[in-house]
């Protein structure tokens, strides 16, 4: 096994790069999160000069030897633990297993698309300011935001206010004139009109209608040790304005599905 | 002035306040127990940040401090939060804890503020092997370890380096404990969740604390596996001021910065046979523990480099 997919089960993209590396006859194995959470056994080495491998024997008879592995697409973020009914022993046997799973990334740095990086251990919020202070360094444009614990006394006529967190699944931001006259916790934003989403994929950038930004946008995705990006643009006070970062789109099109697989198969060689 | 967020009565915040009083150090407590009380501000205008924290009249521009200590809790488990005490806390106000505290968090990320430390640096030791490679590549020797959850692979594994000690490789506090071989029952359970053994090493502890461009070493003289707990055990332990070799403090001055922890707690060990062995790294040390046993003016170190950039 060279070439391996790691994800969900559900997860529509992975599946979709690989079948589409399976029809331009690239072997490439899948492997589900649950595979890995019940598989017969793992045994990880690691060698007093910090040397690290990595075999994981699954149900299925497959065999994973860290390795052996060029290119790795990884789209897993946690590792559930099903088969621990008890909550206590299943937090424990979930922290356990992503760590051991962190461990094996860390082992196939040179492989995967994605390294792993320190500040990406947790699954937490977007953290907007990071991805705004990185755009702003890549000399991009970020929209004009405010948060406030005190809406009320912070009112601006041109502003809209918005819940404060960003929405999970990333669109757009929803009016909540309500959280100013109770003066909760908001955010203001700029007005703003005509969204647009840009893909990055390593150097590549879709769709290509934005060409002064390009080498803002690849600065910006080198900052943030992303290979795959999902921004969302809008248009306000006559510029085009970072609005939000998803850093694990769901979505793609066919022509990012191929953007994948390519960048995939030019890994392994 | 420097910043500390935390909670002023926990050990290691309490002394880094004595510190800031006994040497001068004009200093800003953000208590988490009071942060309802608080207002907070963060503003990106023309692409330029901006931000606030304001208490009545007192107002603070998050980037005026020279540095910042971070020794924040989960909001999650503060009693307010979690218990509701005596109710004084109402909805509203729990909604304003969680998200100052998810608001500042975000903004220490991008502070250029010299800070101890960025929470997303801390986060290697979430996972104990995964930090153990990059302890390697510092220059520092780590016990042979072996995760599994195969029964033959741990016996073979003991029996190349045997005996062997066992604990959790997660951020999941455990007591580390003897491998015993014959005890089946235990060895049969790890088929349920890999487990870490690694080799048992025979010499002493040495915990070192990093702060900036100082550095603190400390010897923990006992009888048990695990010093933390040697009371539990109903045994003493020892601490004394210990010296290290020259290659032996360069290696951890430089594992706290390829892992951006200025202050750091590095767990080291000196075997009999004179070899240093790093275990792991603890990014938010209970320093504490230490200074209190031994008189190491780790606090005061803290200060000074969170005041002026050195902990001398």
């Amino acid at each position: 096994m060279e070439i391996l997919i790691l994800c969900d089960k559900n997860d529509w993209i992975a599946k979709k790069v690989h079948q589409q590396l399976l029809h331009t006859e690239i072997d490439a194995a899948i492997v589900f999160a649950e595979q890995l959470a019940f598989a017969q056994s793992w045994k990880q080495l690691i060698s007093d000069t910090g040397e690290c491998c990595t075999e994981i024997y699954l149900q299925d008879s497959q065999y994973i030897d860290s390795k052996k592995l060029k290119s790795v697409f990884n789209r897993i973020k946690f590792l559930n633990m099903p088969q621990f009914l008890n909550v206590t022993d299943r937090n424990y046997a979930e922290m356990e297993m992503f760590a051991l799973y962190a461990s094996f990334l860390k082992s196939i740095s040179h492989a995967l698309l994605e390294p792993i990086l320190t500040k990406n251990l947790i699954i937490e919020e977007t953290n907007l300011l990071y991805y705004f202070d990185l755009a702003i360094n890549a000399g991009l444009d970020v929209i004009d935001y405010h948060f406030t614990t005190a809406p009320k006394w912070q009112n601006s006529a041109d502003s809209i206010p918005v819940y404060p967190l960003n929405n999970a699944d990333h669109s757009l931001p929803v009016k909540a004139p309500h959280l100013v006259w109770e003066n909760l916790p908001c955010v203001y934003l700029e007005a703003y009109t005509k969204p647009i989403k840009i893909v990055i994929i390593d150097e590549s950038v879709y769709p290509q209608i934005y060409n002064d930004k390009i080498p803002g946008l690849i600065k910006f995705a080198k900052a943030t040790g992303k290979t795959f990006l999902e921004l969302q643009f809008v248009e306000a006070d006559g510029k085009m304005k970072l609005l939000d970062v998803n850093d694990f789109p769901l979505n793609a099109s066919e022509e990012t599905i191929n953007a994948l697989s390519l960048l995939i198969k030019t890994k392994s060689l | 002035m420097i910043l500390i967020m935390g909670i002023p009565t926990e050990p290691p915040v309490k002394l880094l306040l004595e510190a800031a009083k006994k040497i001068k150090i004009p200093y800003l407590m953000l208590n988490q127990r009071e942060i309802r009380f608080w207002d907070l501000s963060i503003k990106y205008v023309n692409n330029k940040f901006s931000g606030q924290i304001s208490l009545g009249d007192q107002k603070y521009d998050l980037e005026s401090f020279s540095g910042i200590y971070v020794r924040m809790m989960d909001y999650n488990h503060l009693p307010e939060v979690k218990d509701e005490v005596f109710k004084m806390v109402n909805p509203r106000e729990i909604l304003k804890i969680s998200l100052i505290h998810t608001k500042l968090l975000e903004w220490l990320v991008i502070t250029k503020c010299r800070i101890l430390n960025k929470p997303t640096d801390m986060l290697s030791n979430l996972s104990k092997p995964y930090q153990a490679q990059i302890i390697a590549e510092c220059g520092l020797k780590v016990p042979s370890h072996c995760i599994t959850s195969n029964k033959s692979s741990a016996v073979s594994f003991a029996q190349k380096w045997g005996p062997l000690i066992y604990k959790s490789i997660s951020s999941a506090r455990s007591i580390v404990k003897e491998l015993d071989l014959n005890d089946s029952e235990k060895l049969n359970k790890i088929k349920y969740l890999p487990t870490q053994f690694q080799q048992k090493l025979e010499g002493y502890n040495i915990r070192v604390h990093v702060v900036g461009n100082k550095l603190f070493a400390t010897k923990a003289v006992s009888n048990v596996v695990d010093y933390r707990y040697a009371s539990q055990d109903g045994e003493e332990i020892e601490l004394l001021e210990a010296q290290l070799p020259k290659h032996i403090e360069e290696s951890c001055f430089k594992l706290s910065a390829k892992l951006n922890l200025a202050l750091c707690g590095i767990d080291l060990f000196l075997t009999t046979q004179n070899e240093y062995y790093c275990f792991e790294v603890n990014p938010s040390p209970g320093y504490s523990f230490y200074q209190e046993l031994t008189g190491q003016d780790i606090a005061a170190a803290i200060a000074n480099w969170l005041a002026y950039g050195d902990a001398r």
